[in-house]
């Protein structure tokens, strides 16, 4: 009971006050200096917002950029964006990966090609995908694989390669063919980098449903936003970007969980 | 590019069997970057030629999908202007990413040296890393308008926190014993900050300047996107609207370029300035 209470003093405390002061501070810069609502909304009126669209519930957008009266749909919406375009772009980016770590051959001719692809810039790209497939959930699923692709690919080539090379001595040792080495050595192995590029991967693929949305979309959070920012209803605005980091949050939140659970027989879950 | 230098790069092998580089001739040099390059050009040959080759199959028409050298020939024209909407880009994005390092890089100074101000501000950093930079984008024009400060500020924004982590771990990973001969000789804080945190974070600093380079011209062209009168992101908004797919292709083709040649960049000059670390000796210093 000491220790969890030493616990909370040390690590949860003071982010709570800072982030508590930082609220404050916000509410009394906007109160003390009477910024209009629209250009800075106070906490206290974000929330207020944010309850109120949180508390319609389902409801259909009445016309295209019109005003937002529910957010729980445009969520779902960037919610199944991104995890199509996750789930999309980790299997491509493993299944990558998994060849270049076998092939010299693969590695250097795959690796340029991916990599003059990552370094463009994805805004560059979602417009020509929102050309080719429309304003639905597809254009913005592929921009959120494409931008969750590389760095599953990454890790999974280094998980694959980084294995102990005696214990590779004793698969070979007792004659594991090259299956069982694959199934019983580099997988187990790799699921470590699979999980710390998954992590980083949600974030990235909410993002870019989110650069797909505002490039071109009826509906969704990233619509949301940019339609209540023309229209100067900063409030509406703001919740669009709780709800979203709020996703963001759940979503790691939940790959921490799968992640202990699978991992919970490697060194790196013990220590903490 | 000196041959000893070309030997070094194409054939590490040599060097690090204590082979004298300077027997190498100018032949094992040609050898040994054929042997380098010629995948990488067998990939983009198979990715272009299967692209042109598809398209032209299925006969799609080029305002849907051009072919590469349809692209390739829309670009050369396209390249005078899209370079000096590019300046603009590039003008924004480095000093947003001059701001982005200046804030990473004290703020770990200071976290690093006042454990109170990392557990209460980390978490905060952590948080503002979160809110998605495209969805402030709108906002930013709101704000600060519709010049070059809102570009610099997302630069900033997107830039700012892979430095700190980065520089965090870099300036924690000192040597115990080396700390403790400072400390012993009575060094002060900021000596050992000096000769001793800040060389250790070297490497951590070079790894994150791969990547942030790249992120503050993102962080540039969206602001661009949403609204701008120069730079290439405002390319790419007005000529997607229009439905011009050859000057949107050329626009992301000179930023696949850019980005590329970046990468080459920051890796060759990673070699250069952290040559001495076991990261950059041992992978070659790919990121």
């Amino acid at each position: 009971m000491r220790s969890l209470q030493r616990v909370f003093v040390n690590e949860a405390l003071p982010p709570l006050i800072a982030f508590i002061v930082l609220i404050l501070l916000w509410e009394g810069v906007v109160r003390g200096l009477g910024i209009p609502i629209y250009l800075l909304p106070a906490p206290s009126a974000s929330i207020e917002t944010l309850f109120r669209l949180l508390s319609a519930g389902w409801t259909e957008p009445t016309y295209v950029g019109g005003p937002p009266t529910g957010i729980m749909r445009d969520a779902y919406v960037t919610l199944t964006e991104a995890v199509v375009g996750l789930v999309a772009g980790s299997i491509t980016g493993l299944a990558l990966g998994t060849l270049m770590a076998h092939s010299r051959f693969a590695e250097q001719s795959i690796y340029p090609v991916v990599a003059a692809l990552r370094a463009t810039p994805i805004i560059a790209i979602a417009p020509i995908f929102i050309i080719w497939f429309g304003v639905g959930v597809a254009p913005k699923a592929v921009v959120a694989a494409i931008s969750t692709f590389f760095p599953m690919l990454v890790n999974s080539v280094v998980g694959m390669r980084s294995i102990d090379p005696q214990t590779l001595e004793f698969f070979q040792s007792v004659r594991a063919s090259t299956r069982e080495i694959f199934w019983n050595l580099r997988v187990p192995n790799t699921l470590p980098y699979f999980f710390t590029g998954l992590r980083l991967c949600v974030s990235l693929a909410l993002i870019g449903a989110m650069v797909g949305e505002l490039v071109g979309s009826r509906e969704g959070l990233g619509h949301m936003m940019i339609a209540t920012a023309v229209q100067l209803r900063t409030t509406e605005t703001f919740s669009g970007i709780v709800v979203l980091s709020a996703i963001g949050i759940t979503l790691t939140a939940i790959v921490q969980v799968v992640q202990a659970r699978v991992l919970s027989w490697h060194e790196s879950e013990r220590v903490s | 590019m000196t041959v000893r230098e070309a030997a070094i790069e194409t054939r590490p092998d040599l060097v690090d069997a204590g082979i004298a580089v300077r027997r190498l001739t100018r032949r094992d040099v040609l050898i040994g970057l054929v042997n380098r390059f010629w995948p990488g050009v067998f990939g983009f040959a198979v990715f272009f030629g299967v692209w042109e080759g598809v398209v032209r199959i299925t006969d799609t028409p080029a305002f849907i999908i051009p072919t590469p050298s349809f692209v390739l020939a829309a670009f050369f024209p396209r390249l005078p202007g899209l370079l000096a909407e590019l300046v603009y880009t590039l003008a924004a994005a480095s000093i947003g990413l001059v701001i982005g390092l200046a804030i990473g890089i004290i703020g770990a100074v200071l976290m690093v040296h006042w454990r109170i101000l990392e557990r209460g501000l980390f978490p905060i950093a952590v948080l503002i890393k979160l809110v998605p930079f495209v969805a402030l984008a709108p906002l930013l024009i709101v704000w600060i308008g519709y010049d070059l400060k809102p570009k610099i500020f997302l630069a900033a924004l997107i830039t700012y926190f892979p430095v700190l982590v980065n520089m965090i771990t870099g300036l924690r990973s000192v040597d115990e014993q080396a700390l403790e001969f400072f400390r012993t000789v009575g060094s002060s804080r900021w000596e050992i900050l000096w000769r001793l945190r800040w060389q250790a974070s070297l490497p951590y600093l070079m790894a994150c300047l791969k990547v942030v380079g790249h992120l503050a011209i993102v962080g540039a062209t969206v602001g661009e996107y949403f609204g701008s009168k120069n730079g290439i992101g405002m390319v790419i908004a007005r000529t997607s609207e229009m439905l011009q797919i050859q000057g949107l292709f050329s626009a992301a083709l000179l930023m696949a370029l850019l980005g590329s040649a970046l990468v080459i960049l920051t890796n060759t000059w990673e070699r250069r300035v952290v040559y001495w670390h076991e990261s950059v000796r041992t992978s070659g210093g790919r990121g």
